[in-house]
């Protein structure tokens, strides 16, 4: 594979980029459902450790370990803004050269590699599987019903139809603001720099301010969510409140927004 | 009313191979006001008999009977966390309040067990089971799953503190509606501080269990969302490709996320079946180890590409 790229144009590269991460998603698609079940079982399992830990905020594991991909967002922002600097002297202005980008991304695609192998490591040899331990006894007592034929998909759809529809609904909902909010990230930047022209390091410090907000409300729903006064609905229910009068505000008075008097405060949107 | 520490393991113990789905006589001895059939014994003599030996799946037997869990059809995590309702069978029915219980630790949250079946001669078809944190979740009545020593506590004891702290549940003549065990901070404090409390025992508590599991999701966030940073930094390097779209073809630079997103729709759809039928360790395992082969092509394959023949930079 390695000899076969060389002397690729740039084109290639962009190729090869392409399938490598559509290989990546295929782990990264895994890992939602393993990491969900995985969060949700957790203590669930008949080992002494899981046995004798709290079992009763599920809402609060998965969202705390779903939670990571934010810290991973943001440590991939600090570490690509620090070795910009450092392979770039020092300075995060541009032009950059070619070697420093080299640098800067190869670089932090060997430390993600370097972890991603220790979790490999970790999973394999030390993590607490003893859930699966469960799942055999619980096929053995089974017999042949696997929960994977027509009847069961039917009791599923029937039972949890409505809960699906509404939470993936919602899902949708939300992404429709996230990545929406994600995609058009650089076009509002260039908007809310002073100055209309942004570096890549601007669009990078802002993104990191956005990370770090995006945080805090990963941390006060997974507080707040198996509390018994607030809980999931309500939770979601202002969350989707907020977002829409946010978005809505900087949508109708985009035009005023930009004003340059008003400017701080569509930064602060 | 009770008012010693019941040595639950005994509850168990009079019916060790008992299946489950048959109904429970001992949890009778725990109906609130009823009379305690067993007496009082050392905590030291049911440990040993109860000691954690790795026999799990049977002592677990209880877990896999899923209609445990439930009371009237919900699932016990569902359960109002607060709110009237009755719990116990006709003879004995009283409104109880479902309430998380304060001990000294914080007020968590209740679970109750039901026992179908075990409504003859008028004996407890439910406990409300508190469980502090980091501590024995156990089915008192159903199972004594282990770690009989540390289940110390029935919420008669500490009813003049819970009340305190609110309305707890009661019935009109003001028993206590609902039977309960609270675990924990009051065991250590009878069994003495073994060690000194460790300041980073918090750290390590959340690294263990949120961040080790969530070390998936980490790496995954950080490579996953580096494409939107790195984008504007290719592109202001090599702007031919990566902004005019010259010498690139710009399908597939629009299809850098595209084909990332069809990969994760393929491996959620591929491992959600292999976690299921194969298990759960196969499909961590393998998340990782795609992930790595990902990360690894990412870097060193691609390498050549961009810097052209002979020129490569080796990483």
């Amino acid at each position: 594979m390695l000899t076969a790229s060389w002397g690729v144009n740039l084109n290639g590269w962009v190729i090869c980029y392409a399938w490598c991460l559509f290989i990546y998603g295929i782990g990264v698609g895994g890992e939602y459902p393993m990491t969900a079940t995985t969060a949700l079982e957790a203590r669930s399992g008949v080992s002494p450790a899981q046995m004798s830990n709290d079992r009763l905020h599920r809402g609060r594991n998965v969202s705390l370990t779903f939670l990571m991909q934010g810290w991973g967002q943001m440590f991939n922002q600090a570490i690509l803004i620090v070795l910009l600097i450092i392979f770039h002297h020092g300075s995060g202005n541009p032009p950059y050269s070619v070697l420093s980008v080299q640098w800067t991304f190869r670089v932090q695609f060997a430390i993600v590699g370097a972890m991603t192998l220790w979790l490999a490591y970790h999973r394999y040899f030390r993590a607490d599987y003893s859930m699966d331990q469960k799942l055999k006894a619980k096929k053995r007592q089974q017999g042949a019903v696997t929960g994977y034929d027509i009847k069961s998909f039917k009791l599923c759809v029937s039972h949890f139809g409505g809960r699906m529809i509404g939470t993936a609904g919602c899902w949708a909902a939300a992404d429709f603001f996230f990545y929406g909010n994600k995609l058009f990230q650089s076009a509002f930047i260039k908007v809310i720099v002073p100055g209309g022209k942004p570096t890549v390091m601007d669009g990078w410090l802002y993104n990191l301010i956005n990370i770090g907000v995006s945080l805090v409300g990963y941390y006060l729903a997974a507080i707040l969510m198996d509390h018994k006064m607030v809980g999931r609905v309500r939770m979601q229910t202002v969350g989707f409140i907020c977002m829409f009068v946010l978005f809505l505000s900087a949508a109708v008075r985009y035009d005023t927004l930009l004003q340059p008097a008003n400017i701080h405060a569509f930064q602060a949107i | 009313m009770p008012s010693a520490n019941y040595p639950l393991a005994e509850v168990d113990r009079q019916a060790p191979a008992r299946k489950s789905s048959q109904p429970t006589p001992a949890a009778s001895a725990f109906v609130a006001g009823a009379q305690p059939t067993l007496e009082p014994a050392s905590h030291t003599s049911s440990e040993t008999e109860y000691r954690h030996d790795g026999n799990d799946l049977d002592l677990l037997e209880e877990e896999l009977h899923p209609a445990d869990s439930y009371y009237k059809g919900t699932y016990w995590a569902d359960l109002p966390r607060a709110g009237a309702f009755s719990f116990l069978p006709s003879s004995h029915r009283r409104g109880g309040r479902l309430s998380a219980l304060a001990c000294g630790c914080r007020p968590l949250c209740a679970r109750a067990w039901t026992r179908a079946g075990a409504k003859e001669g008028g004996a407890c078809t439910s406990f409300l089971l508190v469980v502090g944190p980091q501590l024995t979740p156990t089915g008192l009545g159903t199972r004594i799953l282990y770690r009989p020593r540390q289940v110390c506590f029935l919420a008669v004891q500490h009813r003049g503190q819970a009340r305190a702290r609110r309305p707890l549940g009661h019935d009109q003549e003001g028993a206590p509606a609902l039977m309960a065990v609270i675990e924990g901070v009051e065991a250590d404090r009878q069994n003495g501080p073994t060690r000194t409390q460790d300041p980073l025992s918090p750290t390590r508590e959340y690294f263990s269990r949120y961040v080790v599991p969530g070390m998936g999701m980490f790496t995954e966030g950080s490579t996953l969302f580096s494409i939107g940073n790195l984008k504007p930094l290719f592109a202001a390097v090599w702007p031919t490709c990566w902004s005019t779209h010259e010498i690139c073809n710009r399908g597939w630079i629009d299809s850098i996320e595209y084909l990332e997103i069809l990969g994760i729709i393929v491996g959620q759809i591929l491992v959600g079946f292999e976690g299921d039928w194969v298990g759960r360790k196969f499909g961590l395992v393998q998340n990782a180890l795609i992930m790595t082969l990902g990360l690894v092509r990412a870097p060193s394959w691609t390498v050549p590409c961009v810097r052209g023949r002979g020129r490569a930079l080796t990483v």
